[in-house]
């Protein structure tokens, strides 16, 4: 082979590769950004859009506009229903799931700044986040998104072969941000498996010496005055920017399952649970006003069926409603966003510093009451807390 | 703009390219100065501001260079010394603004027990690299050894893009008489398939291996900087993984401005010799970054007497010249303690060389003396890098602890587990096995590191495969690449076979092409 012709076959192998491959990168759209072509059986299921939705995900909310978004952490990608027809004003709203896996609150107090600034937005549900202010500088370019690894990177290209060869698999995202996490997940087969995965995320949940019938201690609660320091200011600065943009603010407080209530409780950290309610709600009057509906917290502290699921119910992974204590699926958010959105208070409550005593005082006799008739708690907890604490030796010497 | 960017493939390069021959097939010298104009393009695609500090550099030592060969023809040679003492201090004390004025500030400040910090200023790229290009310039003007003086040709010869940002640290001499050739203007298929291959190759190693490697670096370095002590074996794979990520970087960086200036037709003077096959630290230095060693011989060594001096002398030469190259790749003193430990481990190698001489003693003949010269050199190497990379000499000390075993021998605990009874020995004969993280993820990070150890002691290097295109230009001194030499013949050839794989590897290179990531050089 002559000089001329291997240069002008590396050329000619080069040159194509320019095209081609940001072509079918674009056609088969991995991350979900595109949209422009969806076909069944070909690239419907996006098995790699996990693991880069950090990449798109707020390119995402500009991109479509969107104008109801739900922010938090994995809790609210799971769990919040972003069709709702309340959140959505009856499918009028243009909605979006902003919420990713294992966000911590400084990477959600600079996503909802991001939020916030999006010129189309009307509505945004905050739930996991803190309220101090946190440098941004590492979320920069939030919104942007970087067409060089959409289309002409080796990542990308994996994800669309990927996407390509994996279309017989269960779909796990929806278009509009949600996740299904472990639900759809073949290793769960009995409630051992549910038991195990219960107590993956109750680890971090345990304490050194729990007391059993502990009683809650109304006066450790702190209802002091809210500082006015960087301690609260990323709370503050979120609810002055949702008042200037006219924007309707929700923060939650993601239900959680009746045993992981009830393990805070003996490990003695509801007290501590509540005083951050009190400073939440005290922040969001002293910002919004007393009786804002503009700016709301929603808090779900409760004992009810539906966040006091058996992990011995005998139930498939699919149909439960928690896939572990911190995981709920849409059924229950439905239920939290009928009481936000809707008339339907079957499950949570606006949380004012005015009704506080209110609702300690209601929360504390359900949970009497619920205790009483349901033995299997306090059963299930001790199960729970022995394979946590298995997990948590066997995770210390496994290769 | 980098070499490892779309920018520069897709537009730069070609446009570039495709300007320089249609204008060289008009005239030569409108060639020669759109590459120049080309080049201080991209230098200024980082900085536009920089452009005139290069340009006000190239035109005063122009200036400078012109009228030292007029006083060395005349024989005025006392005031061309004076000339060429002024000119080089008035180089050295722009480099020193820009690079080392808030390194001495800062530490003149903690002697005198008053913070004095200068306000931050941003470090022009490659300004150490064209600084020391023009001095060897002027001391080659001075001593009558530059013979062309084309202002055209001396722009390019500075700014040429290929070696602006990182090197190789060219010589008048070698690069003036190929820019004045008529052949260099004419499209040679030749130069363009080694050129391209050269290229994609140097771009696999970047982008690929150098990069891919990178990641296993930062955690533990920067933990050490924080303060944690690292183990045993958390401190080897770092200082080993940096090892490789600063040889990938560099050979893949040299490699590729190789392969671009033969684009257009001009051979640049080789950088790089598989320098982890060093037997010996001199050795060493004859394969790492070869246009800095030769530099610092030429013009500091050299100036500073040599081996001319007695031996004593000779031992604090190289001590110092050693210790101003450390000093030259960064203000700090993370790199002057890794120039100086390299000027000690010269002192000690040359020491040894003597005694070797008076005891006519032949190590070489020993058997498996070469694997285990190789090896002492190897490790060396890898612990001076622990000084370069490390963000203080704390934190370098730290590291260092780590991979001597004082915080911890073994890590992790999980190692019991695969070792049952040896494990049991071992804690009876006092070792430590304290609580970490097993080996999560770990077992990709010690493949890359086998895998890089393989391809760096045993795989012949580019300029190997492809001697028969006489790739680079080899100095007085230095070993001259012959074809056939490697262990494995690897010779390449526009061949059907050779093309596969060079696509190959371009394509995956060009791919992997999607993060920000600038070679380590960039910063010297």
């Amino acid at each position: 082979m002559s000089p001329k012709r291997y240069t002008l076959a590396l050329l000619a192998l080069f040159l194509p590769m320019l095209t081609v491959i940001p072509a079918i990168n674009w056609v088969v759209d991995p991350f979900w950004y595109f949209r422009n072509i969806e076909v069944r059986g070909f690239n419907l299921v996006k098995p790699r859009f996990r693991s880069y939705e950090r990449l798109v995900k707020s390119a995402l909310v500009s991109k479509l506009h969107s104008e109801a978004v739900i922010l938090g952490s994995s809790f609210a990608e799971v769990g919040l229903p972003v069709t709702h027809a309340g959140f959505t004003s009856g499918g009028r709203l243009k909605s979006y799931n902003l919420s990713l896996p294992r966000a911590q609150g400084p990477e959600i107090y600079c996503y909802a700044q991001f939020s916030l600034a999006q010129p189309s937005l009307k509505r945004l549900v905050l739930g996991g986040f803190s309220m101090e202010a946190t440098p941004c500088t590492k979320y920069q370019n939030l919104g942007e998104v970087d067409y060089i690894k959409l289309l002409l990177s080796k990542n990308a290209l994996g994800a669309t072969l990927e996407t390509l060869r994996r279309q017989e698999s269960k779909q796990l995202f929806t278009a509009d941000g949600m996740w299904s996490y472990q639900r759809y997940s073949e290793s769960f087969r009995n409630d051992g498996d549910i038991m195990d995965n219960f107590a993956t995320g109750f680890i971090g949940q345990l304490c050194q010496s729990p007391q059993r019938n502990r009683e809650f201690d109304y006066g450790l609660i702190d209802r002091s005055k809210p500082p006015t320091d960087a301690s609260t200011a990323g709370l503050r600065n979120i609810i002055r920017l949702a008042l200037q943009k006219n924007i309707q603010l929700i923060l939650i407080d993601f239900p959680k399952h009746v045993l992981h209530y009830e393990q805070d409780l003996e490990c003695g950290r509801m007290e501590a649970y509540w005083s951050r309610l009190w400073r939440i709600a005290s922040i969001v009057e002293e910002e919004a006003g007393p009786d804002s509906r503009q700016v709301e917290l929603w808090n779900f502290y409760g004992y009810r069926d539906l966040n006091a699921e058996r992990i011995h119910a005998g139930i498939a992974m699919p149909e439960r409603l928690w896939q572990d204590g911190g995981h709920f699926n849409p059924e229950v958010g439905k239920v939290a966003f009928d009481a936000i959105f809707g008339s339907d208070r079957t499950f949570g409550r606006k949380v004012t510093t005015r009704d506080f005593d209110h609702i300690l005082a209601e929360g504390e006799n359900e949970r009497r009451a619920f205790l009483i008739k349901n033995s299997w708690v306090q059963q299930e907890l001790d199960e729970l807390r022995q394979t946590a604490y298995r997990q948590k030796r066997d995770r210390l010497v496994q290769p | 703009m980098l070499f490892n960017s779309y920018p520069f493939i897709v537009l730069f390069l070609p446009a570039t390219l495709l300007g320089f021959f249609l204008l060289a097939k008009g005239a030569h010298r409108l060639a020669a100065a759109w590459l120049a104009a080309a080049s201080i393009f991209f230098y200024g695609w980082w900085n536009p501001a920089y452009v005139l500090l290069l340009l006000a550099s190239i035109g005063l030592n122009y200036v400078f260079g012109v009228r030292l060969a007029r006083l060395h023809a005349a024989g005025r040679d006392e005031h061309a010394g004076r000339l060429l003492a002024m000119a080089v201090v008035a180089n050295l004390l722009l480099l020193c603004y820009y690079k080392y004025a808030g390194f001495f500030l800062t530490n003149l400040g903690i002697l005198a027990g008053t913070p004095l910090d200068l306000a931050v200023i941003a470090l022009p790229l490659g300004i150490s690299f064209f600084t020391f290009t023009q001095i060897a310039f002027l001391v080659d003007a001075r001593r009558g050894k530059a013979k062309e003086y084309s202002l055209i040709h001396y722009c390019l010869f500075v700014t040429y893009f290929p070696h602006l940002i990182a090197g190789p640290i060219l010589h008048h001499g070698e690069m003036m008489p190929q820019f004045g050739n008529n052949s260099t203007y004419r499209v040679k298929w030749r130069n363009l398939a080694v050129g391209l291959t050269l290229f994609l190759i140097g771009l696999y190693k970047k982008t690929v291996l150098a990069d891919g490697i990178a990641e296993f670096v930062g955690p533990t370095f920067n933990a050490a900087a924080a303060g944690s002590a690292p183990t045993l074996l958390d401190a080897w794979c770092a200082a080993l993984a940096y090892t490789f990520q600063i040889y990938f970087d560099f050979s893949g960086y040299s490699d590729m401005a190789i392969g671009l200036s033969r684009l257009f037709g001009i051979v640049l003077p080789l950088n790089f010799d598989s320098p982890y096959k060093a037997t010996s630290i001199v050795d060493f230095w004859r394969r790492w970054h070869i246009t800095l060693s030769r530099f610092l011989r030429d013009y500091l060594y050299f100036s500073l007497g040599g081996n001319r001096k007695g031996t004593a002398r000779r031992y604090l030469n190289l001590f110092l010249t050693m210790l101003l190259g450390g000093f030259w790749h960064g203000a700090g003193w993370t790199f002057i303690c890794w120039g100086a430990l390299h000027g000690i481990y010269l002192m000690f190698n040359h020491g040894w060389g003597s005694l070797c001489r008076a005891l006519r003693f032949e190590p070489k003949s020993l058997p498996g003396w070469t694997a285990f010269a190789r090896l002492i050199t190897f490790i060396a190497v890898v612990v001076a890098w622990v000084f370069f990379r490390a963000a203080n000499v704390d934190a370098a000390l730290v590291m260092l602890k780590g991979m001597a075993g004082m915080n911890g021998l073994l890590s992790p605990e999980c190692l019991l587990t695969y070792w049952s009874a040896f494990g049991n020995w071992l804690i009876d004969q006092g070792a430590d096995f304290p609580e970490s993280n097993c080996f999560d993820g770990d077992a990709i990070k010690f493949t890359w590191i086998w895998v890089l150890i393989v391809v760096c002691w045993t795989f012949p290097n580019t300029q190997e495969i492809l001697a028969t295109y006489r790739p680079a230009l080899v100095s007085p001194g230095y070993r001259n690449i012959m074809p056939g030499q490697s262990a494995l013949n690897w010779m390449w050839n526009p061949t059907l076979g050779w093309l596969t794989v060079i696509a190959g590897l371009g394509i995956y290179a060009v791919l992997s092409i999607s993060e920000f990531s600038e070679f380590i050089y960039f910063r010297f």
